[in-house]
């Protein structure tokens, strides 16, 4: 038999030959399956949309302090009569008009813009990090660490959100990350339920069966096996992450939790509605709000896109 | 077996997709008689269950007759509307299988209430009236008259799928379509299923659409059968002639490529490729590229059905090289090399 | 008798699971029920043996292939490897162990990772065991597969690949590291008719190139001929029937056997076979007990020597009698179920919902103060009554004996056993010390 040369009982043969190494990182395996993730749902153009916007907001977020016309905290005066510009309508000089305080609506939004980014990026990817570690090994190892996991995760999901923000406030004092650590903190349950629930699909399949016979570690299974067929679902929690954790900002900042001067747009909408203008002055209130409305509905969507584009894993049925 | 219950006359069904129209179903024509056993054969991908679909009204959104007549007892159903499908004809006059029909129970209701439940819908008996029916085929399937207020997961495999044929029997339709029912079931539990079935003849004088890729079981168990490739009805008749004098390559293939438990060493047929996608209309016969005797008229056109001209004035093949193709194959002759796709025929050697 | 030890020897292999447990069931402190998926199973698989395992779902034959390569721990008995017990294995024996068995498994669509390349996928067992030359390996093995040309499948991905195809890599995945056995469970039942019979060939063909062994699992026996040399048939745990292909199906010597092969659509008009006389489904494989677990379906269970009955009515008392003794019907549930609590009409009641054979004679009488105790509420009386007569040989497990050469069968009508007899006070099975062992003692492996 000259094919397939029969490596002897005891020794196991380890050679790294050129050819077996990776060509290029455009071969790599995690490389491939984000990329490939995002090309085929990119494709779907509703999709493609979502993902768009999001593009936009976190340009915005990266470039926004520098597009501002004018300081955060610069108070304008009409240059005629030399008052304070209070909760004036928007006008050439001041296209979303100004805050109670005088300050210029657009430049507090898009300095505020890198705020809630990183809470959505900070915040989204602490759920999904800490959802998608408890969720895999609770679900892949099974027996008591399972249990004692989700039995953690339970615990977890009776705590209330508020609450509890406010007695970390107490120990951490009021603050940006304290605010965004309350939500990440908090929120990975439901990540954490699900990503196992997927995780106990996965490991049933036989390809998987197949490689814990061959004598695959418990990380080769998990890297190779379980996560990339779990990503869809981690991937589509990131983009809820990524919503709640700027819309609970928001509601944080709302109720005191959150440090009022860094001008994410949350505070921005906090603020209006201390000063009693909120509805008389909407270029203030409104901005803000739509703009995380949009935000959130484009991380949802585009969310659910990613998933829902994940054609490799439907199995094709024997149709007649 | 007398007046033909079932007409498909001439019938092409296609799904509406983003590449175009697919074809399911090519210019299908057959005829089912009263308390007839008609089996429907070909593997997956053939159109098989989309003629079912088709016949009932049960074809998804993007599905549509194209062509062609169904006709139940002399009218026409295909344009039937699904209200009027509903009222007349589901259940009452034909019922339907569904291929992994296992699932098809609600886990939450009780037989009796799913029974309760399609009859209330489709007929005007009363309750008391539904129970009865359903107690008495229960008892022709062999399942405990006493179990129709049972639940699903209280019934074994094989009795769940003896439940849903009662289930689709009791409002004593004159048509059975089944798609694959036996397919997931061990083969004791297969044969039992078939003994109910062969009662159900036999009492009811029911009709049977058998919708399977097992020939072995159409063969012993139906009157008649078609046989289908990627949306063409190859060749069809009554399985006395098919069997004994089959005239289309796929027919013959498909036939010795089962297995026949009196010659376990006889090899099996292997058919190279698998059977195409198609879009728009079949104007070539489908099995061209996987035939080892295609010639180029193959090709050229949809093969006619005809008669084979043997005893059997219902048996029709579609196949221009129908005269010879049979005894060639017998013969062990090389296929020819008039351009047709022709691959080796793979044989299966025996064990020693 | 070739002086090679065997690649793998079984020895009364055992795998139990624990059920469910309720509430009422933790309240009361009984133990969990144990599911006797595997339950005394023994086999020799020598250097290029093909033997196939046949039995229907629920047999316990999945459970034994996944308990070979190591994915179930054995609950008793041992696994043999190249004579070394598994049991002793250190961590690089296992490590040995899982390179030489490999498997393959019967659903195409989820054996592959649907994320992996065929290239990646054949090229897994390879980076789990430290292997080199990953390219040339899964080039040769494709060739091997006959999935030509390597370039027009390397990067594919399983949803572009058809079931016949993705089998052929799941097959080359199990050749890939050359190993001494191959554990197969039904990797052609999924597949479409035309591409089996080429898939079981190419393996056929493989198995004897590599001089690998093989056991493969199936509820199929018409295809069994083309892939192995000898059969064992599987039920509820345990083999009934061992022997080589040909002639076990020309001749089955098991009931059980004979049913099944009895039972397989012959694809023919006019050929007129009879329809299986068995009914009902095997049982649950939980707290069996002992006897011969095909006696509550068999067609040809023994009775009494000394008694005059019909085969069929006496299966049903013999049923009847093991429903009240594992307390599956007790009076209240027959009261519900024949609607009458009065006790003459409840006597006829039961009998008629119960049997519908006739009984005779003092079988007919027996019944009758049978029943008529169950319907006093007595029924240990019953059950009492009713063995003293109607107890059956194969109430006692059968041993496995070798009826012929090479072939084994356990089942009473071979034991060569005396029957019971209805002795005044019921006497004991003249076969009690010989043979009620565990079955599947590997009593045949003397013979070599």
């Amino acid at each position: 038999m000259d094919i397939a040369k029969k490596v002897s009982d005891n020794v196991l043969v380890r050679t790294i030959s050129d050819r077996s190494r990776v060509e290029n990182i455009g071969d790599n395996y995690i490389v491939r399956n984000l990329w490939g993730g995002l090309r085929s749902m990119v494709s779907d153009r509703m999709t493609a949309v979502y993902f768009s916007i999001l593009v936009t907001i976190l340009l915005m977020g990266v470039f926004g302090p520098m597009l501002a016309p004018y300081g955060v905290e610069q108070i304008h005066f009409d240059p005629q009569t030399g008052e304070m510009l209070r909760a004036e309508g928007p006008s050439l000089a001041h296209p979303l008009g100004t805050t109670f305080n005088g300050y210029d609506v657009l430049t507090r939004l898009l300095i505020g813009a890198r705020p809630t980014v990183l809470t959505g990026i900070i915040g989204g990817g602490m759920i999904l990090s800490i959802g998608t570690a408890i969720g895999v090994t609770a679900g892949y190892v099974g027996g008591r660490t399972e249990t004692l996991l989700m039995r953690f995760t339970d615990f977890v999901y009776g705590v209330p959100l508020i609450p509890f923000g406010i007695v970390l406030i107490t120990f951490l004092g009021v603050g940006f990350i304290p605010s965004i650590m309350v939500i990440g903190l908090i929120l990975w349950r439901g990540a954490a339920r699900v990503i196992r629930a997927q995780t106990l699909k996965v490991k049933q399949y036989p390809f998987v069966q197949v490689a814990k016979a061959s004598g695959a570690s418990t990380p080769h299974i998990i890297f190779k096996h379980i996560l990339p067929n779990v990503a869809p679902m981690a991937v589509f929690f990131l983009s809820l992450g990524v919503g709640y954790a700027i819309m609970l900002q928001a509601s944080l900042t709302f109720l005191g939790v959150a440090d009022p001067f860094i001008p994410s747009w949350g505070v921005m909408i906090r603020n209006a509605f201390n000063s009693g203008y909120m509805s008389t002055a909407w270029w203030w209130s409104a901005p803000p709000g739509l703009l995380i409305a949009i935000t959130v509905l484009s991380t949802f969507m585009f969310g659910r896109g990613y998933e829902g584009g994940d054609s490799e894993t439907e199995n094709n049925a024997i149709a007649a | 077996m007398s007046d033909p219950l079932l007409e498909v006359d001439d019938l092409t069904v296609q799904y509406e997709t983003d590449s175009g129209m697919l074809t399911a179903t090519s210019n299908a024509s057959f005829t089912i008689s009263e308390g007839e056993f008609f089996g429907l054969a070909g593997e997956s991908g053939s159109g098989k269950s989309t003629l079912a679909k088709a016949i009932i009204g049960g074809l998804d959104d993007n599905g549509q007759i194209s062509s062609g007549t169904i006709k139940y007892r002399g009218e026409e159903i295909q344009d039937l509307s699904d209200t009027e499908l509903s009222q007349r004809i589901r259940w009452k006059e034909i019922s339907w299988i569904p291929q992994g029909a296992m699932s098809s129970l609600d886990p939450l209701q009780r037989v009796s209430e799913q029974a309760l439940e399609i009859g209330n819908v489709h007929t005007d008996l009363t309750d008391e009236e539904i129970r009865d029916k359903l107690k008495e085929t229960f008892d022709i399937v062999g399942l405990q008259e006493s179990r129709i207020d049972d639940y699903p997961h209280q019934f074994s495999g094989g009795m769940q799928q003896r439940a849903i044929i009662a289930l689709a029997l009791f409002l004593e339709p004159e048509l059975v379509i089944a798609d694959e029912p036996t397919t997931a079931l061990d083969v004791i539990m297969q044969d039992q299923i078939f003994k109910y079935l062969d009662r159900l003849k036999d009492e009811l004088d029911v009709s049977l659409l058998l919708i399977t890729h097992d020939i072995s079981v159409i063969f012993e168990s139906c009157d008649s059968v078609a046989i289908m490739h990627a949306s063409q009805i190859a060749e069809r008749g009554t399985t006395d002639a098919v069997h004994a004098n089959p005239r289309h390559p796929y027919a013959f293939m498909f036939k010795e490529a089962f297995p026949d438990i009196r010659e376990p060493k006889r090899e099996l047929e292997v058919i190279e490729g698998h059977p195409p996608e198609l879009m728009g209309d079949v104007d070539f016969c489908s099995f061209a590229d996987r035939c080892p005797w295609a010639a180029p008229e193959c090709r050229a056109g949809a093969p006619p059905t005809e008669s084979v001209g043997d005893d059997d004035p219902s048996h029709m093949t579609a196949c221009v090289r129908k005269e010879e193709a049979y005894e060639m194959y017998q013969s062990d002759t090389s296929p020819s090399d008039d351009g047709g796709g022709a691959q080796s025929i793979a044989r299966m050697g025996e064990v020693d | 008798m070739s002086t090679n030890q065997p690649v793998l020897e079984i020895k009364n292999l055992k795998k139990y699971f624990e059920g469910n447990t309720d509430i009422v069931d933790m309240i009361m402190r009984r133990e969990p029920p144990q599911i006797q998926a595997v339950d005394g199973v023994s086999m020799t698989l020598e250097e290029n043996e093909s033997v196939a395992v046949i039995g229907e779902s629920g047999c316990g034959k999945s459970t034994l292939l996944r308990t070979l390569i190591g994915l179930h721990d054995i609950s008793a008995g041992d696994i043999v490897y190249k004579g070394t017990p598994v049991s002793e294995f250190d961590k690089a024996d296992w490590k040995e162990y899982r390179r030489n068995v490999q498997v393959i498994f019967q659903d195409p669509f989820n054996s592959l990772n649907p994320k992996m390349t065929v290239r990646e996928s054949l090229a897994e067992p390879l980076d789990i065991h430290g292997i080199g030359n990953k390219e040339e390996r899964v080039r040769e093995v494709l060739e091997q597969v006959e999935l030509q040309p390597a370039e027009k499948y390397l990067n594919r991905k399983p949803t572009n690949l058809s079931g016949g195809e993705k089998q052929r890599v799941s097959i080359g995945r199990a050749l890939i590291l050359d190993p001494d056995v191959i554990l197969a469970d039904e990797p052609v039942s999924m597949l479409d008719v035309s591409t089996q019979a080429a898939v079981l060939t190419k393996m056929k063909e493989l198995i004897s190139d590599f001089d690998v062994s093989m056991i493969y699992i199936s509820h199929d026996l018409s295809t069994v001929s083309y892939i192995a040399e000898t059969v064992k048939v599987m039920y509820l745990g345990r083999f009934v029937e061992s022997a080589p292909t040909k002639r076990l199906l020309e001749d089955p010597k098991h009931p059980y056997t004979e049913a099944l092969v009895s039972a397989i659509p012959v694809p023919d008009p006019t050929y007129d076979r009879e329809r299986t006389e068995m009914s009902g489904a095997p049982r649950d494989p939980i707290d069996i007990g002992e006897g011969c677990r095909f006696r509550d379906r068999c067609p040809e269970v023994i009775p009494p020597d000394d008694i005059d009955i019909d085969q069929q009515a006496y299966r049903e008392v013999m049923s009847f009698r093991e429903f009240l003794e594992r307390e599956e019907v007790g009076l209240e549930r027959i009261e519900k179920i024949v609607e009458v609590n009065e006790r003459s009409a409840l006597v006829d009641a039961i009998q008629r919902e119960y049997f519908d054979h006739e009984l005779t004679g003092k079988n007919e009488s027996t019944l009758r103060s049978a029943l008529t105790s169950l319907a006093d509420g007595n029924e240990d009386l019953a059950i009492e009554r009713l063995r003293e007569r109607f107890e059956s040989v194969c109430e006692t497990t059968p041993p496995e004996v070798e009826a012929e050469p090479e072939w084994h069968v356990a089942c009473h009508h071979h034991t060569g056993t005396d029957r019971r007899t209805v002795a005044g006070g019921g006497g004991t099975n003249a076969t009690d010390d010989s043979g009620s062992d565990a079955t599947g003692s590997v009593a045949h492996a003397e013979n070599q």
